[in-house]
């Protein structure tokens, strides 16, 4: 090609030089281009995209387009001793640049964005599958790219992938355990029947946090013994596992407190409920331990974090109901539009009824805090989402929510960002549905009698997936066991106090005992200042497995 | 003032407070929310009385357009909460668009008594 452009005879010191003459400024310009010109124009976007690609890509595209030009140049001087190697030794470059390159634009840009999108979706498959290609491909980049220079030299690789070939068996054999967590890795993943997080009971009666499922070891973050727990694939999938964050991260517990046969049944029965629903730990209709939050559980000297503990929960809760309110509106909202799709898409909609559904869901989307705007050019309409941050949306009671919940004084500096990432996550899942489920409703085509099933979804979503509304079941209970005897004939009264804690991930998995301790020291309170019940008082707090009623 | 009225062109919607009972005669297709607005206080104030019965009655209704089963169906599932109040609604299978779309209701109140005649 340069010899079409060029004055010159091909092979003279004339045509050499002009060529590298040529090389030397297109690789300034493409320097001055890089550096100056697609810099300062991508440091203008929202997204770092642009930019970290172009740092990343910047040395290599130099490089490769001094090499490829050094190449054209001297692609014609073969005959000349000594430039045949030259050149290969140009492409052998050639081969190394580039395959630095796509490792780097690997590494640094399509997993760093698919590692964002990872986080952000609800499926547990690709989070595993993304390191996965992390560690395989730079290697097999690697792998590639050194055959290829060494075929550059002439090195004779056939030989190399027969004995390969023939080696599989051998490999196999030798890996067999290896490929057996691999596989069982994989179909724990397509199975999911826990996810990143949840906390998980084994057989062995252990109980941790799942952190990551690997290629061949699944980590667990053990609660006990505070240390990472990794188990090989097969081993886990071949055990019966309890996960204890399923359907919902409740976690129940019970506490047998057992008392002297004088007492006041109904009375005490009253008390020990009465304690339970004052505690802003468990679970319980949430007007009844608003209404008793104040009168019980006082700070002593002992137990100085009690009225820190009393305050902030109490905030907490009327945080919480802000947010249940709001969201019983939002799903009465819903109801409504999936009644009125329900009865409009009989004989399809009308341009009335989709107008008037879009209104509706509009609203819905302002209760949940997102404006839309439309952006029209030409024939094409396009929406824009923003945050409208109102106080009374769904988003922002959320967060006044969590932010109260965080100042807790018996929260880990790691429940401190657990607590808002968790949250934070559930909003940009929801956020991502909703805008959806918008742009459907708003271009219903062919689907318009599909958008009440839609709705629905969404409704059911919020419910099993965004914050579970708090069941009866879930409400503390006392229940009198019988009577039991100790040596000396006595009797007493066996008491069981069962309750929920509201999340059994915190506090690294010992907030059950704490909240169970603190219920049972109450309740021995209150019997140690009644007078006629001085008599000895034998209790077990004994924690037991979730249980699903 | 036992009976409050609201009246358009082609629609009337009386509310009897002593009967506790809203009932809506002729063809019902406003324009939206807003037009809706006084409608919804009749039922507003229904609500108010805290009555053990509300009937709505819905039988010499022949037509309601989507804005008008958006009101409706936002009142019907707000009784959600109002345990106390029994909500019954009085439909007429000579009014076609009434059958399916009191049942949907149903599905979000099973509380509701439907009586269809």
């Amino acid at each position: 090609m340069l010899e079409h452009l060029l004055p010159f005879t091909v092979g003279t010191r004339a045509f050499v030089i002009s060529g590298l003459l040529i090389a030397a400024v297109g690789t300034a310009a493409l320097y001055f281009l890089l550096f100056n010109g697609l810099r300062s124009l991508f440091r203008r976007f929202d997204s770092d995209l642009a930019l970290v690609t172009l740092n990343v890509s910047t040395y290599p595209a130099l490089i490769s387009f001094v090499l490829i030009s050094l190449k054209v140049t001297f692609s014609k001087l073969i005959a000349i001793d000594g430039v045949d190697d030259f050149e290969r030794l140009l492409s052998a470059g050639l081969i190394v640049s580039s395959s630095y390159w796509i490792v780097k634009l690997f590494n640094q840009v399509v997993v760093y964005y698919l590692k964002e999108y990872t986080q952000q979706s609800e499926v547990m498959w690709d989070d595993v599958l993304l390191p996965l290609l992390e560690a395989v491909l730079p290697v097999v980049a690697t792998v590639l790219g050194g055959a290829l220079v060494l075929s550059t030299f002439g090195v004779d690789l056939t030989g190399i992938w027969v004995t390969l070939g023939g080696a599989t068996f051998v490999i196999g054999f030798a890996v067999k355990d290896i490929l057996a967590n691999f596989f069982s890795g994989v179909v724990l993943l397509i199975d999911t029947p826990f996810q990143f997080g949840d906390v998980l009971k084994l057989e062995d009666g252990s109980v941790g946090m799942l952190r990551r499922i690997g290629v061949r070891v699944t980590q667990l973050y053990m609660f006990d013994n505070h240390c990472n727990m990794y188990i090989p694939n097969s081993a886990l999938q071949g055990q019966n596992i309890t996960n204890l964050s399923r359907p919902t991260s409740y976690y129940h517990y019970s506490t047998t407190v057992e008392v002297p046969m004088a007492c006041d049944l109904d009375a005490l029965k009253q008390l020990m409920r009465q304690v339970m629903l004052a505690h802003p730990d468990t679970l319980g209709d949430l007007d009844s331990k608003l209404s008793l939050i104040d009168q019980h559980f006082q700070p002593s000297e002992t137990e100085p974090l009690l009225a820190q503990q009393q305050t902030i929960g109490q905030q907490r809760l009327l945080a919480e109901n802000e947010v249940n309110f709001k969201l019983e509106e939002i799903d009465l909202e819903l109801s409504s539009i999936v009644v009125t799709l329900q009865f409009a898409e009989k004989g399809g909609l009308t341009s009335d009824e989709i107008e008037n559904v879009q209104m509706e869901y509009e609203n819905v989307l302002g209760s949940i805090g997102i404006a839309v705007s439309t952006e029209t050019e030409g024939k094409r309409v396009s929406y824009c989402y923003s945050e409208t941050a109102a106080d009374d949306s769904l988003f922002e009671l959320i967060r006044s929510w969590y932010r109260v919940t965080i100042r807790d004084p018996h929260l880990l500096d790691e429940d401190e960002n657990l607590i808002p990432e968790e949250w934070e996550r559930r909003i940009n899942l929801l956020r991502r549905r909703v805008q959806r489920l918008h742009q459907t409703i708003n271009r219903p085509e062919r689907e318009e009698t599909r958008l009440d099933d839609y709705v629905l979804e969404l409704r059911q979503w919020l419910k099993d997936r965004f914050k579970t509304p708090r069941r009866k079941w879930q409400e503390p209970k006392v229940t009198v066991n019988g009577l039991q005897h100790n040596d000396e004939g006595i009797a007493y009264l066996d008491f069981t106090l069962s309750f929920f804690v509201d999340d059994i991930k915190l506090e690294n998995g010992k907030r059950g005992d704490r909240i169970s301790s603190q219920i049972y020291q109450e309740v021995i309170r209150y019997l140690k200042q009644t007078s006629h019940l001085t008599a000895t008082v034998t209790a077990a707090a004994l924690p037991i497995p979730k249980q699903l009623h | 003032m036992p009976v409050q009225a609201v009246k358009g062109e082609d629609y009337v919607v009386e509310y009897d407070s002593d009967s506790t009972t809203v009932k809506f005669r002729g063809e019902l297709a406003l324009g939206g929310p807003k037009e809706y607005a006084p409608i919804n206080d009749l039922f507003a104030q229904a609500i108010d009385q805290n009555p053990d019965v509300i009937t709505v009655d819905l039988r010499e209704l022949a037509f309601l357009n989507s804005s008008g089963i958006s009101m409706l169906s936002k009142f019907v599932l707000g009784l959600r909460k109002q345990k106390s109040i029994q909500l019954v609604i009085l439909g007429s299978n000579d009014m076609p668009w009434q059958g399916k779309s009191l049942k949907n209701l149903q599905k979000f109140l099973p509380s509701l008594k439907l009586e269809i005649e």
